[in-house]
């Protein structure tokens, strides 16, 4: 007996992100709906995906039916820029119905369809918009076919001419399941979600049929070049040769004396959290991170959330963004969400083969995501830290923290566990100055010092000092000088967690 | 825009040289007409054409007040009928260039609205093939 299955191809859709979303792409004659509310980029994503598909061997038949009407539909689709020409006429037709589709008869309407069909033979079919359809059915007299039976037929139709096939349709109601939904083989629903002044586009695959869809609702954005999904950051990477890479490889931070805190260097594929007050020193200790990375032949990549991105890294990091040895990760767009700066962030480690990857800052990150967002920061940064870990990338990340004198914190948002190493910088007084001391708190699997560092800022960089002998109660902010004497002269005042007098 | 040579018009032009009278430069204008009706109606839906055709009209009207009436009864008749009509009965060189600026209105505005590389690729196949009747006579003839 031969017990070989049907094979399913799938085919790519042309549409960043979507094969990831539909679980690896589109399948072959396979009976879909694209549904959602007026504006939510559903007649694009199908033009989109027609281009990228339609070939003169596998046409394209694009269906008008009433509703937009198609001159307007060929003037706004040709402003993306996979709108193609030469593909009208030729690989796509463009086929009014709005005449069969008034007359409110859905069996002349099939009956245009299926003798177009016949004529071109094409690979693919989009009907736009369908609502149209439904409405036109809609209170037809005795002899009319339903709805149903109208759907039921054009599906087999499709099918059996081996076309994979798109119906359009304007808000359907997801509580009043249409016929249309139980006949197609895929649920496409577009939606645009509004929270406080922010809108943001998102995608649900609800079904699809024989393969594994990812759940959830993926956001998307429509720009000059189409619809780009951004499909969860771990789902778009393949596990690449770096991420085999012995993991006690070190790369040297360049900030001379931090390498041997930390035992050598932070171990390559590491999560580095440097968390500190504003101005500690957390971007300058990135920048030298990138430099260093630079000086020894590797790429970079830097997502910077501050108000003046340019401005605000220096001279040696703006030249060699000029020189694209560092690649920088546009993140002004509104609406932004962590699985799109993760993607953006990963096709830039792809395109420059980087391997060091600078996030400054975490704080900036959350102020930058829209508000549906930032609810879920903290389960979205975790997906983003294992997807870019995957990429075998090094990752420092930096993380505004507030000095609180009665508790030792490394980040506000409880991702100090998502890292795998730490380091804290803060700031003392001593003898009415303002110092910083940095400590390497945590480096997963390794040793390392356990000193608080003395450390300062020059033009030349960060320069780690020594300890700061003979005074205890650093992490209090207002140490005191260690002497086994019970009148020991306090230094910055009392401070309800300051070292004890021994 | 079309580089000249390519336009609608020329084509138009070139049709009608040997034309005797109005009554042909109409006959030819309308079967131009009917090929441009048949390469955008169904793409674009027949009120689509009647609403770009209005236009032109419109835009035309202007330069030729002949066209004025044309169209303008709310039970029409059929337009192109209407218009050969029109054209049959001025003097040829007026049949022509009325029928000239029409066609040029209206591929002007087609090129305003979806662009001249789209406008050329939909109106391909009027310009491909030679019009619908007069091609098959010489053929046949």
């Amino acid at each position: 007996m031969n017990t070989a299955k049907a094979i399913i191809h799938r085919l790519p859709t042309g549409v960043p992100g979507m094969d990831e979303v539909l679980g690896g792409g589109l399948p072959e004659f396979s009976f879909n709906v694209i549904a959602g509310a007026p504006g939510c980029g559903k007649t694009t994503l199908a033009h989109q995906m027609m281009f990228a598909l339609a070939t003169p061997e596998h046409p394209a038949l694009y269906f008008t039916v009433l509703g937009e009407p198609p001159l307007k539909m060929l003037r706004y689709q040709q402003q993306f820029s996979f709108f193609d020409n030469d593909k009208v006429n030729h690989a796509i037709r463009f086929i009014n119905l709005a005449e069969e589709t008034a007359s409110g008869d859905l069996s002349r309407v099939l009956t245009r369809m299926v003798a177009e069909v016949e004529a071109h033979g094409p690979g693919l079919v989009f009907v736009d918009s369908f609502r149209s359809v439904i409405l036109a059915g809609q209170g037809t007299g005795e002899g009319f076919i339903s709805l149903q039976q109208f759907v039921q037929q054009l599906g087999m139709l499709l099918t059996s001419w081996q076309a994979t096939t798109f119906l359009i349709g304007e808000y359907f109601s997801e509580s009043d399941p249409s016929p249309v939904f139980t006949v197609a083989d895929g649920l496409i629903w577009m939606r645009q979600s509004v929270e406080r002044n922010s809108v943001v586009r998102k995608m649900d695959v609800m079904k699809m049929r024989g393969q594994p869809t990812l759940p959830g609702l993926h956001t998307f954005r429509i720009s000059d070049a189409g619809v780009s999904v951004f499909a969860p950051p771990t789902a778009a990477i393949a596990p690449d040769k770096y991420a085999a890479t012995p993991v006690l490889m070190r790369l040297s931070t360049g900030v001379p004396g931090l390498d041997a805190m930390m035992g050598g260097g932070l171990p390559r594929g590491y999560s580095l959290l440097v968390a500190g007050p504003s101005g500690s020193g957390k971007s300058i200790l990135a920048a030298a991170f990138l430099i260093e990375g630079a000086r020894r032949g590797e790429t970079g990549v830097i997502a910077a959330f501050e108000q003046r991105p340019t401005q605000a890294r220096g001279r040696a990091i703006a030249e060699l963004i000029e020189g694209d040895r560092i690649g920088v990760v546009d993140t002004r767009a509104p609406g932004l969400s962590v699985d799109e700066v993760s993607q953006l962030v990963i096709s830039e480690i792809r395109r420059l083969k980087a391997t060091r990857v600078v996030i400054d800052s975490l704080s900036g990150f959350e102020l930058a995501l829209a508000p549906t967002f930032r609810e879920d920061f903290r389960e979205s940064l975790a997906r983003m830290v294992s997807a870019l870990a995957m990429t075998g990338v090094t990752v420092l990340m930096t993380s505004e923290l507030e000095d609180r004198y009665t508790e030792l914190r490394f980040s506000p948002y409880g991702t100090a566990f998502l890292t795998d190493a730490i380091i804290v910088q803060r700031y003392i007084e001593v003898e009415s100055c303002l110092q910083r001391i940095m400590a390497v708190v945590k480096i997963r699997a390794s040793a390392h010092s356990n000193e608080l560092r003395l450390f300062h800022i020059d033009d030349d960089g960060i320069t780690v000092g020594h300890t700061l002998g003979g005074y205890e109660g650093l992490l209090g902010g207002g140490p005191k000088r260690s002497q086994p004497d019970i009148q020991a002269v306090t230094i910055a005042g009392d401070r309800s967690v300051a070292g004890r007098i021994p | 825009m079309h580089a000249e040579g390519q336009g609608i018009r020329t084509m138009f032009a070139r049709m009608t040289i040997d034309s005797v009278d109005a009554a042909q430069v109409a006959q030819i204008a309308v079967l131009i007409w009917i090929d441009v009706n048949a390469a955008l109606a169904p793409i674009i839906g027949q009120s689509g054409v009647d609403a770009l055709l209005k236009r032109s009209l419109y835009l035309s009207r202007g330069a030729h007040p002949c066209l004025a009436n044309l169209w303008t009864d709310p039970t029409p008749v059929d337009p192109l009928q209407a218009l050969q009509a029109l054209l049959a009965a001025q003097r040829m060189a007026d049949a022509m260039v009325v029928n000239a600026t029409l066609l040029q209105n209206f591929q002007n505005l087609l090129d305003a609205l979806i662009g001249a590389s789209l406008t050329e690729r939909l109106l391909r196949p009027v310009w491909d093939i030679p019009p619908s009747g007069n091609a098959a006579q010489d053929i046949t003839s």
